[in-house]
């Protein structure tokens, strides 16, 4: 029966669970604590984003869709197709052939693009968000303002893919409104 | 085992009869030895209580042994009626391993370091829970964008996707011009 019992304690014993080696106290006093060699290799510099924004002029002048538009089938879907002229805005002239317009992504100095409508759009980078299977993406802010100061948009935080598109619709224009395509790109 | 051990199983199992446990209780005061064995059942059946959050029935043994007694035996036409021994065997070594727990039960509760528990399960270490590497969420493509805040200022506004194929454009309609009637909103 003892026999036993020494057999039974000695399982006991070695099921027991021995401290790990990192437990033990750490390096020596006097040790050298050598820190990690840091990688001395530069950063890349931080790739330039920019929000390309194409400003659409909607309204019911019969006029169709501007050919400059590239493919856009959201514009013959409701709400808008409700307009049935869309027109390419060319503002500012530099990219007038193309009519979309980029305003580099800051995160110090928000950069601003006048609207037709006088109204001011200012974007500002907010974070370049972890590549996610390739994908790059941003968090950035926009504004509209108007000229004398009077918010219309005060602030819209959008988290957005590179070159994928959103809109801001619903601005006075003339007979219509204006909606604005906007596309974060690099 | 000796018999007073299963006197003893019997009489904590309360199958002695009044005259058996009264005769039993009395030897019990003059006889160290017996308590102690008493005490050790008490104490493995307490373990046994605690780990298997159930006290075992006091006629466990009974049942037992009426199922072995109704199995019925596919063998049995081919082999002699079984003898008393096969009968009693599965009993036997079952009274037996309980009779050597109890005697370990007490040659442990006699250590003056290790009465209480008498018998404890080691603790296996707790391996921390496995967690499988976690992929970051994959954007949908319809996803690729998300408002995340708005301030329509003193405007009304909202907000709602445009569907198109498997794709969808997020809009932020303020209600500079309001949205033509009959215009189809999805709540983004």
């Amino acid at each position: 029966m003892r026999s036993a019992l020494f057999a039974l304690l000695a399982a006991f014993v070695l099921s027991t669970p021995v401290p790990s080696r990192a437990q033990a106290p750490s390096a020596k006093p006097g040790a050298s604590a050598t820190p990690p060699k840091k990688d001395v290799k530069a950063e890349p510099a931080q790739a330039q984003f920019f929000v390309e924004v194409m400003v659409l002029y909607a309204s019911n002048s019969k006029k169709g869709i501007d050919p400059r538009i590239p493919n856009m089938p959201e514009l013959k879907r409701p709400p808008f197709s409700a307009y049935d002229s869309y027109e390419l805005l060319t503002e500012p002239p530099p990219l007038a052939t193309t009519g979309k317009t980029r305003v580099p992504l800051s995160k110090e100095d928000p950069k601003t693009l006048k609207l037709p409508n006088g109204r001011v759009l200012q974007v500002k980078l907010l974070e370049i968000l972890p590549k996610q299977k390739d994908r790059e993406s941003v968090r950035f802010s926009a504004s509209i303002n108007e000229p004398r100061g009077k918010d219309f948009l005060p602030l819209l935080e959008v988290k957005a893919g590179v070159e994928q598109p959103f809109i801001v619709a619903g601005q006075s224009y003339k007979t219509g409104m204006l909606a604005l395509v906007m596309r974060v790109v690099k | 085992m000796n018999s007073n051990h299963a006197r003893l199983m019997r009489y904590y199992d309360g199958e002695l009869d009044n005259d058996e446990t009264a005769e039993l209780e009395a030897e019990l005061a003059g006889d160290p030895e017996s308590a102690e064995v008493l005490e050790g059942l008490e104490q493995l059946s307490e373990f046994l209580r605690r780990e298997a959050g159930q006290r075992p029935a006091p006629d466990l043994t009974d049942a037992i042994m009426a199922q072995v007694a109704r199995e019925p035996r596919q063998d049995r036409k081919l082999e002699p009626a079984p003898s008393r021994w096969r009968v009693i065997g599965p009993a036997a070594a079952a009274v037996l391993a309980l009779a050597a727990s109890v005697a370990l039960v007490n040659e442990i509760s006699k250590a003056p370091e290790a009465r209480v528990p008498v018998v404890q399960q080691p603790t296996p270490p707790v391996a921390p829970p496995h967690e499988e590497p976690v992929e970051p969420t994959v954007v949908a493509e319809r996803d690729a964008v998300s408002i995340e805040t708005v301030d329509f200022g003193v405007r009304e506004g909202t907000i709602f996707v445009v569907q198109e194929g498997e794709g969808s454009t997020p809009v932020v309609w303020l209600m500079d011009e309001p949205a033509p009637a009959g215009g189809r909103m999805e709540p983004l």
